[in-house]
């Protein structure tokens, strides 16, 4: 506050005080004119006087006046000491890391893009070391926190382009911790050994801290080191994404996608499809089937528009990933480096990814895993997931083409749900026999008559995995 | 001021009327801070301050406070106090400013301060009420400190945060160890005091009783002198 801050609030008060004077002034005289009419008017002079009402003023005139120069103290005082933000940005910063004392920050405009993530929390300030050494990164982690609060810390990372590494954290403030006292100051800083995260790379610290299981540091803290975890996740992610450090794969090749797909395809939001949801049976992944010796498939992109569902492939890392963008199944884009002779390619064509079915994890959808033509139908290997058990399915149904539609020649599990020598096993495999000879017209009067007491989710889930199988193989010859 | 006044009245702040060990008043803090002994002389520090000056300007306005407003006129003045120890901490020693927390604005609701205010300041002069502020707390710090020493060695294995040994013992530092701790100090002082106290007591009496016999020895040969004469 400055000097002419407190003269204002000074001159303020006195009004306050004159005004109370008035009014007591008022109600003192009043009530003292009544006395006087009732009484002769010789005597007023000394009626005046109430001795009561005098002690009150005075009493509330002292402690006013104590209010007054106790304020104009403290005005003075704060205007002396007190601390700026950018002093108090600094005395974080010097709990987290160790800079020279000459080094000065400048602050950055934060992206929005990815300032905030669901999954950690939010980043609220940004600042570069004007020596260009590091960036101090202000998060804010809210997942797992105690008490639905929050946790804000300081997170030092080196400004390294290729290897990044977190160089110390101190915590800044918190709201609802009520155990953060827990996180001792010895976990904080920049010392090697003792301080948490330090000397870690920002592309590997999401995978060391856990924070979604728990995996607590034993301060008795849990959820606070959660919060804390997620925000130096938050603090990498913004690293990562926003600031361009360190390498990032994913990042690379869903840019590499979209700018495939070119300005029609704005809107879309690719989703990164998990390899375990696209391959089949337990050592042979989908990714495996696709590369030329040399590039193994790194990335599955998915996404759905107004221009179609997109699937885009992405084979390899770094500047050599090779792309290839296919819309509504027929590939309509591919990155420079490949060539329709390529490995990969005719893989691709030759077995799709059939995302427009992978709501697995829904209860009893089935995904079409792969297809492999033959000489007279398709062999389907095909998914279907339960929220009950058994929760898996995954058979290969051989599909033979009769006049044009499908019938099941053979359904084979290749891996299910059930623990082993489980009585209900052997029940739904029954199925696996009745079900063959049907057709997409008759596979649902199938299951009726085929369903085993005791079986019934497995029937519901090997049943669904004919239709789909049936189904694409009757859309697929109907032309 | 006579010296023997002064001796009564540091003998009353840090022994015989010691706020922490004998009125037992301030525990938030003595409890609660008493995990590290650099906190205690902090809070120590802190609490002889605002002790001093608000006793110093309450014995000033004694006879200007009127009775009826006495105690709101003694909180604006103490918070007053601790308010510019805050700001002073905070810009000066902000590490300890973040060690003593929430405890440090609470010094204003702090029974020690408001009771030397009420009790001393307002009823003695100038002198005698800076002598008591000040006594008042070198005794609340000397018994934090103490506290604060015993916890963090057997509770941490360190002294003024230097690590001296592996080997502690984790009640100590929690709450359950903090009262634990502050009952046996408060046994043990008033042992000791009480002690000391009957020693005194029996010394005067023998003392006393010296000079009553010395009294009747002399009486006794004033009077065969006055029968011999």
């Amino acid at each position: 506050m400055t000097g002419a801050e407190i003269a204002i609030l000074v001159v303020f008060l006195f009004i306050i005080v004159a005004q109370v004077g008035a009014i007591c002034f008022l109600l003192f005289y009043k009530r003292n004119k009544a006395k006087v009419v009732a009484t002769k008017a010789s005597q007023t002079s000394k009626q005046y006087k109430n001795p009561a009402l005098i002690s009150a003023v005075k009493a509330v005139a002292v402690l006013v006046c104590i209010c007054l120069v106790c304020i104009a103290l403290l005005a003075l005082c704060n205007d002396l000491l007190y601390v700026t933000p950018g002093e108090r940005f600094k005395r974080v910063v010097a709990k987290a890391y160790d800079f020279d004392s000459s080094v000065e920050f400048e602050e950055l405009t934060l992206n929005n893009e990815f300032k905030v993530n669901a999954d950690y929390g939010e980043i609220t300030e940004v600042h570069k070391a004007l020596d260009d050494s590091a960036y101090v990164i202000t998060a804010k982690g809210t997942k797992g926190a105690f008490n639905s609060g929050s946790v804000t810390i300081l997170v030092v990372v080196s400004n390294n382009a290729k290897d990044p590494t977190i160089l110390g954290w101190a915590l800044q403030e918190n709201d609802k911790q009520t155990f953060i006292s827990n996180i001792p100051a010895s976990v904080q800083g920049h010392t090697a050994g003792t301080s948490w995260f330090v000397g870690e790379s920002i592309t590997e610290v999401q995978a060391t801290v856990t924070p979604q299981t728990g995996a607590g540091k034993g301060t008795g803290a849990t959820y606070s080191e959660n919060a804390i975890a997620n925000a130096v996740n938050m603090a990498s992610f913004y690293c990562l994404n926003a600031l361009g450090l360190g390498e990032n794969p994913e990042g690379d090749a869903r840019t590499a996608v979209m700018e495939l797909l070119g300005d029609g395809f704005d809107g879309y939001t690719l989703s990164k499809v998990a390899f375990d949801d696209i391959g089949y049976g337990e050592d042979v992944p989908y990714a495996s089937k696709v590369n030329d010796g040399e590039l193994t498939l790194s990335f599955v992109f998915s996404a759905n528009g107004a221009n179609g569902a997109v699937v885009a492939y992405v084979f390899g890392e770094g500047e050599d990933i090779k792309v290839i963008v296919t819309v509504n199944g027929a590939v309509t884009a591919t990155s420079q480096n490949v060539q329709e002779t390529d490995a990969i390619y005719a893989n691709v064509v030759a077995y799709p990814v059939f995302v427009d079915t992978q709501a697995v994890g829904g209860s009893n959808i089935p995904t079409i895993l792969l297809v492999e033509n033959t000489d007279d139908g398709a062999i389907y290997y095909v998914r279907c997931r339960s929220t009950f058990t058994p929760t898996d399915y995954q058979l290969k149904i051989t599909v033979k083409n009769q006049d044009g539609k499908g019938v099941v020649e053979a359904i084979d599990v290749i891996t299910n749900g059930f623990a082993p020598f489980g009585p209900a096993e052997e029940d739904a495999n029954k199925l696996l026999t009745t079900l063959v000879g049907a057709t997409s017209a008759t596979v649902d009067s199938t299951f009726e008559s085929g369903k085993v007491t005791s079986a019934t989710e497995s029937a519901k889930l090997i049943t669904s995995c004919v239709k789909a199988a049936l189904s694409h193989f009757d859309a697929d010859h109907a032309n | 001021m006579k010296l023997k006044r002064f001796k009564e009245i540091a003998l009353d702040g840090t022994v015989r009327q010691n706020p922490t060990f004998r009125l037992v008043l301030g525990t938030c803090p003595t409890l609660a801070l008493t995990t590290a002994a650099i906190n205690c002389l902090g809070m120590g520090a802190a609490v002889i301050f605002v002790l001093v000056c608000s006793n110093v300007i309450i014995s000033l306005l004694r006879n200007i406070i009127p009775d009826r407003v006495r105690i709101p006129c003694f909180i604006v003045i103490i918070a007053t106090f601790v308010t510019i120890v805050r700001l002073f901490m905070d810009a000066f020693v902000p590490s300890l400013y973040d060690a003593l927390g929430v405890f440090l604005p609470l010094i204003v609701v702090n029974c020690i301060i408001l009771g030397r205010a009420e009790s001393f300041a307002s009823h003695n002069s100038v002198g005698e009420s800076a002598l008591d502020g000040l006594f008042m707390g070198i005794g609340f710090t000397l018994a934090i400190t103490l506290m604060g020493i015993v916890r963090e060695v057997l509770g941490k294995g360190e002294l003024f945060g230097l690590h001296l040994w592996n080997f502690k013992i984790n009640f100590f530092a929690n709450s359950a160890g903090a009262f634990l701790t502050f009952g046996v100090f408060i046994a043990l002082f008033n042992l000791c005091y009480n002690a000391v106290e009957r020693k005194i007591k029996h010394k005067r009496a023998q003392q006393a009783q010296a000079l009553a016999e010395q009294a009747d020895a002399s009486a006794e040969q004033t009077t065969n002198e006055v029968k011999e004469a």
